[in-house]
């Protein structure tokens, strides 16, 4: 098995939209140039604002949407190549797991059907073999074998994540997108669900993408973390370095506004950054976040920095690490 | 002592008619907000606390109703008014933002022409000054370029910049008391911080009396407020001071809710978890609505529903256990 399981490069995904009738056609850089590596067994999660592409860079790895360009090889396969019928048999390998449990399962469904259904496509069992392996999966996740009787609707909102979780582990897969799936459930039943997803990568030493927006939750759970910001990455490293030793002044902000559970930390928080993500149809100039940032310098107006190297596994997209600008300033002390 | 309780809330009772019987989803909550004071309001989805929150300004949706319990606004009883004497308290007296950016701005006038309308209801401003103080209030929550957008409708807004355009309408009329109901949900973190900034300032500097801040996230709690009132089952089942209340929970609900929040310095896969999960209103466990979930439930809580009484002065917990924390 080669180092990384799946190696993103150049990942571009445009959307068209029309503002009016007559005016010209403009397009959404939704994910616009986004390179990612993910190692076999490893949490990567992927963070940023609302609008900044997490989303669509995850359907775009799985092609459950096709990018525009870039190319996607997973354990050696060029995935982004593969035809409609190659990339139904491969689709074994990797599976998503959805923000929202009440919307991505077809209610008309039973849940035996809906757990079942990957296994009878991809021809692994059926009849009394697949009530069984349905039975295991339920129970894998928390669940008695006897839900697979019921609907979806039949369940609270934690319960039916688990169905969504049986349904991604049904093709035993390598790697998973998790895409927020904890942030439409109740705050009691997340460390649950938050739980179970650990106890199933750590069995199947499957690789996740760790979609989400709390801070408090990746830094938990994964083992590097991917900052993306209108379409690109600006940072990424382990999670404990980001934590600790973040150089990108969105990065910075993004974890100095973050609101742990503590009065003493919470309170403890610099200057909050103006303004908020500009629109991915109409993108600043130069450096993206530069209309944000507080240590922007006029270079940054003009020119689109790259990621670089600025220490072990731990890359950043800043004009400031090079003229060695206080780069490595920290969070507040209090 | 002067009485420096703005708002204080006893007894109320919201219900909602369902086929099998009506559904109590606020039962009997007890709460006040002080001068100064940010309060926070703390529940899961199906707690309770919007139902509390719109049965003390009366506007639970009907056929939903307030059936019982009292709310006094500085000295002035709102639950025995008519619906035309509590029009004047409404806005200027408290003020609600609601949950639901989209629903709640008009969508056929501009931003400016709603709040224009707020200020003039309530005093006396000529159409030019109210323009005036529209933009400039815009400006106060965070929106760029607030001459410009105050003549703009509410479709041209972001989801974030409604929600901060709706408190901007809240405040417009000078309320004494702010009732927000999760006015950070549907916000970017990186602009969290700045609403929440917001409200310690104008609190702080007494251009508001007070807000009740309605949240289910435990970090808004911890950044702003003053006080917190812990709900679960459409009950209230603790009431601290915010450092109290993190330090030393006393309710093993809110303990274990603490304890669940997922943190770096939690080693991962060993998150504490509350079993089972969030009971349905109308289906509602006998005793303590927490025992079937509670890690330290008793015999006796299946049977009694426990009060909430005051453990030590300060705090209230209802809970049964006499060894708390």
């Amino acid at each position: 098995m080669s180092e990384t399981l799946l190696t993103v490069r150049g990942l571009v995904k445009h959307f068209p939209v029309s503002t009016g009738l007559f005016s010209s056609r403009q397009v959404v850089r939704a994910v616009d140039g986004v390179d990612l590596d993910v190692k076999p067994g490893e949490i990567l999660g992927l963070v940023g604002e609302s609008g900044s592409g997490k989303t669509t860079t995850g359907r775009s790895i799985l092609r459950l949407i096709e990018a525009d360009a870039g190319r996607i090889d997973f354990d050696g396969i060029e995935v982004n190549r593969l035809s409609r019928g190659q990339l139904r048999r491969f689709r074994r390998r990797m599976q998503v797991i959805f923000q929202d449990p009440s919307s991505s399962l077809n209610p008309r469904m039973t849940v035996r059907s809906l757990v079942g259904e990957p296994l009878l496509v991809h021809g692994i069992a059926h009849g009394a073999e697949l009530k069984r392996k349905v039975g295991r999966l339920l129970e894998e996740v928390g669940l008695e074998p006897s839900a697979g009787e019921l609907y979806p609707r039949e369940f609270s909102g934690g319960q039916r994540q688990r169905i969504g979780i049986a349904r991604a582990l049904a093709l035993r897969p390598e790697f998973i997108v998790c895409d927020e799936p904890v942030s439409s459930l109740d705050v009691s039943v997340q460390a649950q669900i938050i739980n179970l997803l650990v106890e199933l990568q750590r069995r199947y030493r499957m690789a996740y993408l760790f979609i989400a927006h709390d801070l408090g939750l990746v830094g938990h759970l994964c083992d590097r973390i991917a900052v993306m910001y209108l379409g690109r990455i600006v940072e990424e490293g382990s999670a404990e370095r980001l934590r600790m030793h973040a150089v990108h002044p969105y990065t910075k902000a993004l974890f100095s506004s973050s609101l742990p559970a503590d009065p003493s930390k919470a309170r403890c928080r610099t200057a909050p950054i103006p303004g908020e993500i500009p629109s991915p149809v109409d993108l600043p100039s130069g450096c993206r976040f530069h209309p944000r940032c507080p240590e922007a310098v006029p270079r940054c107006r003009t020119e689109d920095p790259q990621l670089k190297t600025v220490g072990e596994g731990h890359r950043a997209a800043c004009h400031l690490l090079e003229t060695g600008e206080d780069a490595l300033r920290n969070h507040p002390v209090c | 002592m002067e009485d420096q309780r703005l708002l204080e809330v006893s007894g109320l009772r919201v219900e909602f008619p369902r086929p099998d019987g009506p559904v109590c989803a606020a039962r009997g909550i007890d709460l006040s907000v002080g001068k100064g004071e940010i309060v926070a309001l703390v529940g899961e989805s199906g707690s309770g606390k919007s139902a509390t929150a719109l049965g003390l300004i009366r506007l639970v949706p009907p056929p939903g109703k307030v059936c019982g319990g009292r709310v006094s606004l500085a000295g002035t009883q709102l639950l025995s008014l008519s619906e035309a004497e509590i029009r004047p308290f409404r806005g200027a007296g408290i003020a609600y933002v609601p949950q639901e950016p989209g629903v709640a701005l008009s969508p056929v006038l501009t931003i400016g022409a709603q709040i224009v309308d707020v200020i003039r209801a309530h005093r006396k401003v000529s159409r030019r000054d109210a323009w005036k103080e529209a933009a400039a209030s815009l400006g106060r929550v965070g929106i760029p370029d607030p001459e410009r957008r105050v003549k703009e409708y509410a479709h041209e807004f972001s989801g974030g910049m409604k929600q901060r355009a709706l408190i901007a309408l809240a405040l417009a009329a000078r309320p004494k008391v702010l009732v927000a109901d999760e006015p950070t949900t549907a916000i970017d973190v990186t602009l969290q911080a700045g609403i929440l900034d917001l409200f310690r300032g104008l609190v702080d500097s007494q251009q508001l009396g007070g807000v009740l801040l309605i949240t289910h996230d435990l970090g808004v709690v911890a950044a702003v407020c003053d006080r917190v009132l812990v709900m679960y089952a459409g009950r209230i089942v603790e009431e601290a001071p915010v450092e109290q209340l993190f330090e030393r929970p006393l309710h093993p609900y809110t303990r274990a809710l603490i304890a669940s929040m997922p943190s770096a310095e939690v080693s991962r896969g060993d998150l504490p978890t509350i079993p089972g999960q969030v009971p349905d209103l109308s289906r509602l466990p006998g005793g303590c609505s927490f025992h079937p979930r509670c890690a330290v439930a008793e015999p006796r809580c299946q049977e009694e529903d426990p009060p909430l009484r005051e453990d030590r002065p300060g705090r209230r917990v209802a809970c049964l256990l006499e060894e708390l924390p």
